[in-house]
């Protein structure tokens, strides 16, 4: 490379650094002193606020090795590969493989459990149809990306308790009215009036402190510093897709189904909930989707193994998510590409702290150590998960601290030093509660089969969800318990309700002051680095402490025939087939 | 007559009144609340207090037990909570669904078992007797969950010869909904098949020993005039009894059926319902699959009557 084109980059560097912000000169920083890779400055970067076009100027003058991009996923691993050949594009939405001739693709979901409506929807079926038509601020992809829909940019003020959002002026709703700053604004205060179950106020967000600036820029004004936000306000948080003011103003429960209204590429054509929705391509929608199949039709399924008889039928060309034990009959087949993607999503098995016996620490160390976690990953999951370590930060998570604690492995004869030293030696007999999820009742099985291998026998109550979340779940006295916490691209959530002393989701009853000062630190943290460091103090403490055991975390499995490419899909339950195609 | 079915109706009413009083009672008991459900484990306590006020449910019981049923006397079934639609709209379809499953099953299994009870009862002692009664006694002990999931894998999935899953795609003409039918029908009708041949039999053997057939086949007159004349006449009066009987479990009662082969019918549908603890959809859909079972009881008694001359229900 000449000076002259160094020196040049190096300018445009300069001009970039005087118009960004500490916290993204920080970012800047990182980078250039080696302590970010370039996949953790693309998705820091895009965090908060650089765009891509930008952070490309910065990676050239940075490295001498620039071109291209980054493409390998978070983690992501393909079991069989699909040939999905979707690109996401620099600051903008999807672009897709163009496709020959009119092409309709076939899903097959779970049944949405309620009706599709941006307040109520809380499960996967829901928010998988909601997704279609409507569109966030943000999404957060596979790679653990915040990628730019409706916003184009981002960025936050010095201390991380200002969020400023710049939506793209051409984005359009279905009825060709411009996406604005002011429907931000009432989305965001139409869920929280609503009583959303992803309430605003776990995220710091005010709803009256969320202001539109001009037609085109919304500012939110956090309790606290958040420097990790902008997953808040994207798919992450899947009530929030933006829906205009007039939706809003006259909403009521159901009023979503009348109208299916959205920024989306998708239009809906029709809804029985239950039985099935279709979409229509949307011909004048914002964005790149020249490639977009014209048709979408979507079956639910009530039990999977209905769905998996559609696919082996040929009815459906996709399962975006299908558990280890569906997808067992298609694994070998050669009419079935299975792939999978590596996610956040993990099992707690929990014990009550505040009594005992639960409330030794050596107690729960001891229970920890009798676990086989590979045998559990292979049984349970057919392999497709990786082994937890008790904590729930995700070893694909940037603020993962590889170095903080060795992984926890099977030791009975330690275990049973500490159940003696504990003064348990003669035995244990607790409840173990859970409820009817995936492979969970299996698990508690297994937990309670080699917990009973150092004495402490484990009676397993299984219930339906409400049961259990009604009954169990905070109420757990003297006894352990087993619940699911889907994937989330940040793991502040994780590590908030669920741990903080005074946290809505706390089964272990667990308090920690120590640890309560910590989780302060990291969610105000403004840069990986120091994220990072408090990550590993908080993996170390959690390890010690065990208020819950993480065994595995779990992979998304997907499905798709050999002639359909270009599945997207998050460990959070989205999917996109705007970017698929048909051949043969 | 029109005093007796008057009678049955008014009997009708206040069995699904009853009914209606119990579904309501079940429905309170079942753990967890309304709001709970809809917004999910993680949701706030305040977000679900302020749904259960939204939707009425935090209401004293009484007063939620009277709106609905004041309503539902009218024809107004109400709101379903958990899917935000009305009543009727979910429950029309839902209905629709189940009585072309139910329907298909019931032209299939009516026909044979009648015809296999009645061999089998001509020919008592013989291997087709044995056939039919032991045949139809094991395929009536077979869970539906057990022989359709073998339909599906013999006949779906490895021979490719019809569907497994039984909802058509949309738009479908008839023959193709018929055919996306036949699978899910099959295992009703090896679960009914047993039990209407078996009564069948027992019928026709009972008439066959009668002294009315005896001296009708004394007299002269051909069998098969006999058999058609007096035996069947009377030997399908408890037949019909119980065909009628089973007119509410095809209609309301295949919740294994249809959530194996993806079917939304009215079992389904109140399986969501009482998942969901959506009261309005549960106990509407029960009072519709009760009148349903009523209706068909009181079809059975009309033709019990008709039938036979001993009974006069006027």
């Amino acid at each position: 490379m000449d000076r002259a084109k160094q020196r040049a980059r190096m300018e445009r560097l300069d001009f970039i650094r005087r118009r960004s912000n500490p916290v993204q000169n920080h970012v800047i920083d990182e980078l250039q002193y080696g302590k970010l890779t370039r996949r953790e400055f693309l998705r820091k970067g895009s965090l908060l606020g650089l765009s891509f076009p930008v952070m490309g100027v910065i990676l050239a003058a940075c490295a001498e090795d620039t071109a291209g991009t980054t493409t390998t996923g978070a983690g992501a691993t393909t079991t069989t590969v699909a040939g999905a050949t979707t690109t996401t594009a620099a600051g903008g939405g999807p672009t897709t493989t163009a496709a020959a001739g009119p092409m309709t693709v076939r899903t097959a979901l779970p049944a949405p459990a309620v009706g599709i409506d941006p307040v109520l929807i809380n499960d996967e079926g829901g928010l998988a149809v909601f997704g279609q038509a409507a569109e966030y601020l943000i999404f957060s992809d596979d790679e653990l990306t915040p990628v730019p829909v409706l916003a184009e940019s981002w960025e936050p003020n010095a201390d991380g308790d200002v969020w400023t959002f710049h939506l793209n002026p051409s984005a359009t709703f279905h009825d060709g009215s411009p996406v604005t700053a002011e429907d931000v604004v009432a989305t965001v205060q139409g869920i929280a009036e609503g009583n959303a179950a992803s309430a605003f106020e776990t995220f710091g967000v005010d709803p009256g402190a969320v202001v539109a600036v001009d037609p085109q820029t919304v500012e939110f004004t956090l309790t606290q510093p958040n420097g990790a936000f902008p997953f808040f306000m994207s798919s992450d948080n899947y009530n929030a897709a933006i829906l205009p003011v007039s939706f809003w103003e006259g909403y009521a429960e159901g009023s979503y189904e009348q109208s299916f209204i959205g920024s989306g590429p998708w239009v809906n054509e029709s809804f029985e909930p239950g039985v099935s929705a279709a979409y229509v391509k949307n011909e004048d929608y914002w964005g790149d989707n020249s490639g977009q199949p014209d048709r979408m039709e979507i079956t639910f399924f009530a039990d999977e193994a209905a769905a998996v008889t559609g696919f082996q039928e040929g009815r459906f060309d996709t399962v975006p998510h299908i558990s280890y034990s569906g997808a067992t009959p298609l694994l070998e087949s050669p009419d079935a590409n299975v792939t999978s993607i590596s996610t956040a999503q993990h099992r707690q098995i929990y014990f009550d702290t505040s009594a005992p016996p639960f409330d030794d620490p050596r107690v729960r160390q001891a229970i920890a150590l009798t676990l086989n976690r590979p045998s559990l990953i292979e049984g349970l999951l057919g392999g497709f998960g990786v082994v937890g370590n008790d904590h729930p930060i995700w070893e694909n998570y940037p603020m993962y601290n590889p170095d903080a604690v060795a992984q926890r492995e099977e030791d009975l004869a330690t275990a049973q030093q500490l159940l003696d030293a504990a003064g348990y030696g003669d035995g244990i007999e607790a409840p173990l509660d859970t409820l009817v999820f995936f492979e969970v009742e299996d698990l508690a099985q297994l937990v309670a089969g080699s917990a009973a291998q150092i004495g402490v026998n484990l009676t397993v109550g299984v219930y339906d969800s409400g049961t259990y979340y009604n009954d169990y779940w905070l109420a757990a006295a003297n006894s352990m318990g087993i619940v699911n916490y889907g994937h989330r691209g940040v793991p502040n959530v994780y590590l908030g309700a669920p741990l903080l002393s005074d946290g809505t989701w706390n089964a272990s009853h667990w308090v920690n002051e120590d640890y309560d000062a910590l989780f302060d630190q990291f969610a105000t943290a403004g840069d990986l680095d120091t994220q990072r460091e408090i990550a590993g103090q908080i993996q170390t403490l959690l390890n010690e402490e065990v208020p819950f055991i993480v065994p595995y975390y779990v992979d998304h499995i997907s499905v798709s025939s050999p002639s359909f490419s270009g599945l997207e899909v998050t460990g959070m339950g989205h999917y996109s087939v705007v970017g698929g195609s048909l051949s043969g | 007559m029109s005093k007796f079915v008057l009678r049955r109706i008014g009997l009708a009413l206040i069995t699904l009144f009853v009914l209606s009083v119990l579904v309501f009672i079940g429905t309170q008991l079942l753990p967890g609340d309304v709001g709970r459900r809809i917004l999910g484990p993680f949701a706030t306590q305040d977000a679900v207090d302020a749904l259960n006020a939204r939707l009425g449910t935090d209401r004293p019981v009484l007063i939620q037990y009277w709106d609905w049923i004041s309503s539902a006397v009218t024809g107004d079934l109400g709101f379903s909570i958990s899917f935000s639609r009305p009543v009727t709209e979910l429950l029309g379809r839902a209905l629709a669904n189940s009585l072309k499953l139910g329907a298909l099953a019931f032209v299939i299994v009516v026909p044979l078992s009648l015809a296999g009870g009645i061999l089998a009862a001509l020919k008592r002692g013989t291997l087709i007797d044995r056939i039919v009664t032991v045949g139809g006694l094991s395929a009536t002990v077979i869970p539906e969950f057990v022989s359709g999931i073998v339909l599906i894998v013999v006949f779906a999935v490895f021979l490719g010869w019809l569907p497994g899953f039984a909802t058509a795609p949309a738009g479908s003409g008839f023959v193709t909904q018929l055919r996306h039918l036949i699978l899910p029908a099959i295992p009703l009708v090896l679960v009914l098949f047993g039990y209407i041949a078996r009564i069948t039999r027992a019928g026709v053997i009972e008439a066959l020993d009668a002294d009315y057939t005896r001296t009708a086949i004394l007299k002269g007159l051909p069998r098969s005039t006999v058999i058609r004349r007096d035996v069947l006449r009377n030997a399908l009066l408890p037949t019909i009894a119980v065909i009628a009987s089973q007119v509410g479990y095809l209609i309301g009662g295949l919740v294994v059926v249809e959530v194996l082969f993806g079917y939304q019918g009215v079992g389904k549908l109140l399986f969501d319902a009482a998942r969901n603890a959506d009261f309005p959809l549960l106990a509407s859909g029960v009072l519709v699959v009760g009148a349903a079972f009523q209706v068909s009881m009181l079809l059975a008694d009309l033709a019990y009557s008709w039938l036979n001359p001993k009974i006069r229900l006027s």
